[in-house]
């Protein structure tokens, strides 16, 4: 199967699968309209990568990474709210650039539901992980990547999203529909969460970005990753 | 070995997923109903009563939280039961809390049967086919989970005994570990590198690659996709005319029950989910049957 | 007829002052075995990566390699990846998938074979290896050396007819690696592939290579048959001859030079001419020496039992041994035995779950680190966290004010001065032990505990950390070390320890422990064995023949 065939039948279930959204959309059935959504939101992601035929280094570099927020999520699943997984996948964007940081989100979510169980809240968080590293990559060239402000920007916006997206899901499942009432009420019944992923993203990022982004500068110096 | 191991995994994954779609969007108690029974059936006879039963405080106490948040945050409905806060609480909103639990646990049910059907290396086989790099993604990923939380404790016990992981405060605790951490990231991204060495070395990136056909496709497949097909044209008959479609609000209880037509739909649909049921179930059967001839 | 010609190659890595490579020519006929032997960084594994293009280094390259008649540069990519076959050092870090199967298909998926014929393929390579039970299991559950037995079956499942192994049983303990090169020696024999192994295993591998190839600072200094090459080997290339032909060499022997220690006890049997003296093994003074060790204690293990969860098997079973201040104990056995974690135990990272260590008498764990209990890792990498080999040395000696004279002190014993700028990953393995046990020694310990210290060193290396750890015994430092490098435990310690079944089966003096044992020795012992007074090393018999020679005349 070659590159081109796999991308061009990528588009093929992406363009079915938006038609049937669409259907369903239409007929209401905002239960399954939803997680399709959230999973077409990541096809075109998923496309450039395959499209790209990212090299082996590449690869590599992200499968490094995603593992790393596999353990962390597993190691730290008995502490409720404290989840390296969004700051490993935003040192990723950082250093790595937005595709690698999307499909490091994205592929942690799918991994580590393998452990978690899996469902259409799959969906859900592969998009929030991967939308955050993406939102990261795209300060990868630049100057200020290293900015506190910029971090506690990123580790907040990746606690919110997250809550945000998962929470989505849970009101679409419990009440059939988006019923901003509910949505609210579960926004802010699971704020302490939020807040708490919001402060340990920051704080792992401030103290962990320097001597990371360091050692990841050296290594794509040192091998042309990602150049 | 159960059944779904003898399957090619495309038919057990589109198998489930019909399974799936139909569970999702099964809104009358009369649809829903059914396939929530097989789902509980269906994981019965994988794991056993006693695991299943385990399940249970967990699923009401699902089902009666998402009652509660339709019971306080949907205010729709004719009959009233009470106020709160001047705001109508329904029965209705109550019924459709119950068939939103019912249809969520549906969902969990089928996915676990799912994960023990098709464990994630049959389901990584599956998406090689497709989705070839994201594929060789999630192997190497896999590959690196055990070394990674090898290599942690390493670094953890050794770092420890040059004495920098001083045991007193919590910050220089935290960025104890921290520093563990970063080094754990720079030793396996060096080491990585040697990993993408041995696969350019075997022709990675090259024009061309094929798939491993490990599981061929059996006359049984094609009897089972077949069969999938000549039944979804019935089950997704409603969702697609619109004939059927449920409405909490008002609640019609002359609706519950459905005519024959649309219950002929709805069997096929159940059918769909009562169909591994049989097959597992035989297999569990036959399985006793054997040891007890022993 | 040569099958693949080297030509003046010459490399240069990108904006390195002196060429790694320097007009480097060589042919190799079809079929032929080759061992590269040299010290690290002579430009061993840069050869051997200048063969195979998809591996090759970033630089500049002069001159030509050919294989069959065509340069390698002109090689479609397709049969670059099949016609040459590449294993390297690391076991653990070379596979790329989860499953043995997958490892061993990917190759043959990403060269575009058709997929109904690759189970077949994959089964043919691991069958030829004997590692076909293994075809469903996963490879993190694997050994050391059935995961290099894995890479060799992914290198020969695409059907090399070159195969470029870069020290590949250097991480292997001494059955893997006999289990290892005699799988590559059937597909050399068996398959007709051409094989180049660089490596310091020259014990297992005289006897059966077909050349040596000696290397020195970027240059291929010679590249003549075993046998030729012991005749020839001047200056340092002596200390790369195993233990027979060093001792024939060393003693002046005449003849045709003796290669496998069944050869060299012929040529000793000759050379003594019936002279051979069966003395018993001189046991009396070694165990004096043992009670006077052991009136001193400052490390202690006392019925220790260990296991890393509840129901786990044991990992350390009732297991006491002493170490006296100045003593040196190894502790050899298998891979994957507990030698590791045994340390850990000794070294207070790990807590044993019944029984007792003693510290300098003190009851209770010790305290790592700062109270003079030093551990280094197998993997001395483990240790690195900054960007600098100067910061890492900083690192332990804090703010203290005369921290960077303590620095210059170390770096000069340790000869890291002329890398303390360079960053921790890009110095060689042997640097990087030196760098770890200088920031363990910067700690001033009293104990020090080392995992295969050896594993990747050259024999010239290997001399150096002899000298360093003698100096420390010398000292007043207690060395323990888990090896399974028995010539190195042989010249090192004081006393031996095996460890077999969870627990010491036998500790004794490294004279008696070498000298009782009959297979589990060196080759020194088995060369004299009978016929000389045993000696441990090569030098040690040499140092008998002279004077018995110098007796005679």
């Amino acid at each position: 199967m070659t590159t081109r065939r796999t991308c061009a039948f990528l588009l093929a279930v992406g363009g079915v699968l938006l038609a049937f959204d669409a259907f369903l959309w239409f007929r209401g059935q905002y239960r399954l309209a939803f997680p399709i959504l959230a999973f077409l939101l990541t096809l075109p992601a998923l496309i450039v990568f395959e499209w790209r035929r990212t090299g082996a280094r590449e690869l590599a570099a992200i499968a490094v990474m995603t593992g790393i927020s596999v353990v962390g999520r597993v190691l730290f699943a008995p502490l409720p709210g404290f989840k390296p997984v969004s700051a490993v996948v935003i040192l990723t964007g950082l250093s790595f650039g937005p595709l690698a940081g999307f499909m490091t989100g994205a592929a942690t979510a799918l991994l580590s539901n393998f452990f978690f169980g899996q469902g259409p809240w799959t969906a859900f968080q592969m998009l929030a992980w991967g939308a955050v590293g993406f939102l990261a990559g795209l300060f990868s060239r630049s100057r200020i990547r290293k900015n506190p402000f910029l971090l506690c920007l990123l580790g907040v916006i990746g606690g919110v999203l997250f809550s945000a997206l998962t929470d989505l899901w849970t009101t679409v499942a419990a009440t059939g529909t988006l019923l901003p009432a509910a949505y609210l009420t579960f926004l802010i019944s699971g704020f302490p969460f939020t807040l708490l992923y919001a402060v340990s993203n920051v704080l792992f990022l401030v103290l962990l970005t320097r001597p990371i982004l360091r050692k990841t500068d050296r290594l794509k110096r040192k091998y042309g990753l990602f150049s | 070995m159960t059944y779904a191991d003898r399957l090619h995994p495309l038919t057990v994954f589109l198998w489930y997923l019909a399974i799936l779609v139909l569970t999702m969007t099964a809104t009358s108690p009369a649809a829903l109903l059914p396939l929530f029974v097989s789902a509980v059936l269906l994981r019965g006879v994988q794991i056993g009563a006693k695991r299943l039963l385990a399940g249970v405080p967990l699923a009401l106490l699902l089902l009666l939280s998402v009652t509660a948040i339709n019971l306080f945050l949907v205010h729709r409905g004719a009959k009233i039961l009470f106020f709160l806060n001047g705001k109508p609480v329904t029965l209705e909103a109550g019924l459709a809390g119950v068939s939103s639990g019912v249809m969520i646990l549906s969902v969990i049910l089928f996915c676990s049967c799912l994960a023990r059907s098709l464990p994630g290396d049959r389901l990584l086989s599956l998406f090689a086919r497709r989705l070839p790099r994201l594929a060789l993604l999630l192997r190497m990923t896999l590959g690196f989970i055990p070394r990674l939380r090898l290599r942690y404790r390493e670094i953890t016990d050794a770092r420890g005994a040059l004495g920098l992981a001083d045991e007193r405060g919590v910050i220089r605790k935290i960025r104890a570990r921290l520093s563990d951490l970063s080094i754990l990231t720079t030793l396996m991204l060096e080491e990585s590198m040697d990993q993408a060495d041995g696969m350019r070395a075997r022709g990675y990136g090259l024009p061309g690659a094929t798939r491993a056909v490990t599981e061929p496709k059996t006359f049984r497949d094609g009897l089972l996709a077949g069969a999938l097909v000549l039944l979804l044209v019935p089950a997704l008959y409603p969702l697609f005319s619109g004939r059927g479609e449920w409405n909490w609000y008002p609640l019609d209880t002359a609706a519950l029950l459905p005519d024959l037509p649309l219950a002929l739909c709805y069997a096929a649909g159940t059918a769909i989910a009562v169909l591994p049921i049989f097959l597992e179930g035989k297999e569990t059967l036959k399985w006793h049957i054997l040891r007890s001839r022993i | 007829m040569a099958y693949l010609t080297l030509s003046d190659l010459t490399f240069a890595y990108q904006g390195a002052a002196s060429p790694a490579l320097a007009g480097c020519s060589l042919s190799v006929g079809e079929g032929e075995f080759l061992l590269v032997v040299g010290r690290s960084g002579c430009g061993k594994t840069t050869l051997l990566r200048c063969l195979k293009p998809a591996l090759a280094p970033h630089g500049v390259t002069a001159g030509d390699v050919a294989l069959g008649g065509t340069s390698i540069g002109d090689l479609s990519p397709r049969d670059a990846a099949t016609l040459i076959g590449f294993v390297g050092q690391d076991p653990e870090r070379q596979t790329v998938c989860d499953t043995v199967f997958a490892e061993i298909a990917f190759g043959l998926e990403a060269v575009g074979v058709e997929g109904t014929l690759i189970p077949g393929r994959v089964a043919e390579a691991a069958d030829f290896l004997g590692i076909a039970h293994l075809a469903s299991r996963k490879i993190c559950e694997l050994s050391g050396g059935e995961k290099q037995l894995v890479n060799l079956a992914s290198a020969l499942a695409l059907r090399p007819r070159l195969l470029l192994l870069d020290e590949p049983v250097t991480r292997l303990d001494p059955p893997a690696k006999l289990r290892f090169l005699s799988a590559v020696r059937r597909v050399n024999e068996e398959a007709g592939v051409t094989v180049i192994l660089a490596g310091h295993d020259t014990e297992e591998l005289f006897p059966v290579v077909d050349r040596v190839v000696y290397m020195d600072a970027g240059r291929i200094v010679s590249a003549l048959p075993p046998r030729a090459f012991v005749k020839e080997a001047a200056g340092e290339a002596l200390s790369f001859l195993p233990t027979v032909p060093r001792v024939f060499r060393l003693a002046n022997g005449t003849g045709e030079p003796p290669l496998s220690v069944r050869e060299g006890r012929l040529w000793l049997t000759g050379t003594l001419g019936g002279k051979a003296v069966t003395e018993p093994d001189g046991t009396d003074d070694a165990t004096a020496k043992d009670d006077a060790l052991k009136t001193q204690e400052l490390l202690s293990a006392r019925d220790v039992w260990f296991r890393y969860g509840r129901n786990e098997p044991d990992v350390v079973a009732n297991l006491s041994c002493t170490l006296s201040p100045g003593e040196i104990l190894s502790v050899v056995g298998p891979n994957g035995a507990g030698k590791t974690t045994l340390l850990k135990l000794l070294a207070g990272i790990l807590c044993p779950f019944a029984g007792t260590v003693r510290y300098e008498g003190k009851r209770g764990l010790p305290k790592p680190g700062r109270d003079g209990i030093a551990y280094l890792p197998q993997n001395p990498a483990l240790l690195f966290a900054r960007d600098t080999v100067r910061e890492e040395l900083r690192e332990m000696t804090g703010g203290t004010p005369d921290g960077d004279e303590r620095i210059e002190r170390m770096s000069a014993r340790l000869y890291l001065d002329g890398i303390l700028d360079a960053h921790p990953y890009d110095i060689s393995g042997g640097e990087q032990t030196r760098l770890a046990l200088a920031k363990l020694l910067l700690l001033s310990p009293r104990v020090l505990l080392l995992d295969e210290p050896t594993a990747g060193l050259d024999p010239i290396a290997k001399k150096q950390l002899r000298d360093l750890l003698r100096e420390l015994a010398k000292s007043g430092c207690g060395v323990v070390l888990a090896t399974h490098d028995l010539t190195f435990a042989a010249v090192i310690s004081d006393r031996v320890a095996t460890f077999f079944r969870a627990t010491l089966a036998s500790s004794s003096d490294v004279r008696r422990f070498f000298s009782g044992n009959r297979f589990y020795t060196t080759q020194a012992v088995r060369l004299t064995r009978d016929l000389l007074p045993v000696s441990l090393t090569a030098d040690e018999a040499v140092a008998v023949l002279k004077e018995r020679a110098g007796g005679a005349t």
